[in-house]
């Protein structure tokens, strides 16, 4: 199933290609109801709080 | 709706991951028959967020197509119970007709986040390359693009052009980039409308027939 959902075509460029694969991950997140699903973590590490940033947000900008 | 009927998980990856699904004979041959008739008499246009009882009521020709189990389990699976029309259209080409249509998104005039457009492609006779064969670019369903902005390009890597037996496929298609229709094809458009307050219910199979479903929130 993994290997199907990432499957790229030939006309992707390189790296715009990533896109393609983070907004089907999305779609798949959609279909399915499952929001723990990702490939190679792409919207993992969009969506990621790293934890100082989420500090200084709580604290309103300060840290 | 029979669990036999709904998509299995990996039909729904292969059309979350190439934008489209073949579907080959699953329109009966005397349905077919009556297509072109029925499509030369015409279908009337219905205004946009149409139900589909008031768009095609019970015993109309694309009514019938549409509630044979395989087309109508495949509806469900992608936009849940209840879906609304956006539009629809019969394609004819002549033959020696002159300039292809340009490549293009289809109808993706609404770029609206908050709703999620599945789009059927009903081919009632046998389609050769010569023919011309509906162009589309595997893939592309999910890039940002608006009408024919991509109408520019031409021969893309990777692009097919779907041809088929007069065993009649049905195709069903998300946004993807494609153009041109060979000879006669009747394309709806279906929409399921999801906002944070709307939950939308789709049903799936998995590989191993358990059922699974799912409401979503987009």
């Amino acid at each position: 199933m993994t290997e199907l959902l990432d499957t790229r075509f030939p006309w992707y460029e390189m790296a715009t290609g990533r896109l393609e694969i983070y907004h089907r991950i999305k779609l798949w997140r959609a279909l399915t109801g499952d929001e723990t699903f990702d490939l190679d973590f792409w919207v993992t590490r969009v969506t990621n709080r790293p934890r100082r940033i989420s500090l200084a947000t709580r604290s309103g900008g300060r840290r | 709706m029979e669990r036999k009927n709904l998509l299995t998980s990996v039909q729904m990856a292969e059309f979350v991951s190439h934008g489209a699904l073949r579907m080959d004979a699953v329109v009966p041959a005397a349905l077919n028959a009556r297509a072109i008739d029925v499509f030369t008499a015409g279908i009337a246009s219905v205004p946009y967020g149409s139900t589909v009882d008031e768009a095609f009521p019970v015993g109309s020709f694309v009514r019938q197509l549409i509630d044979l189990p395989a087309v109508a389990g495949a509806i469900h699976s992608l936009v849940g119970p209840g879906p609304t029309i956006d539009h629809h259209h019969v394609h004819i080409r002549e033959p020696h007709g002159g300039e292809a249509q340009p490549l293009h998104g289809d109808a993706i005039i609404d770029v609206r986040p908050d709703a999620f457009d599945m789009q059927l492609m009903y081919y009632p006779h046998e389609v050769t390359a010569d023919m011309g064969g509906t162009l589309s670019v595997p893939g592309s369903h999910l890039r940002r693009t608006n009408e024919s902005d991509t109408g520019r390009y031409q021969n893309l890597r990777g692009q097919t052009r779907l041809t088929c037996p007069a065993v009649r496929p049905a195709r069903l298609s998300c946004c993807t980039t494609e153009s041109g229709t060979a000879a006669v094809a009747m394309t709806v458009t279906f929409r399921a409308i999801c906002s944070k307050s709307v939950s939308t219910r789709r049903s799936v199979r998995s590989v191993s027939g358990t059922p699974t479903t799912s409401t979503t929130r987009l």
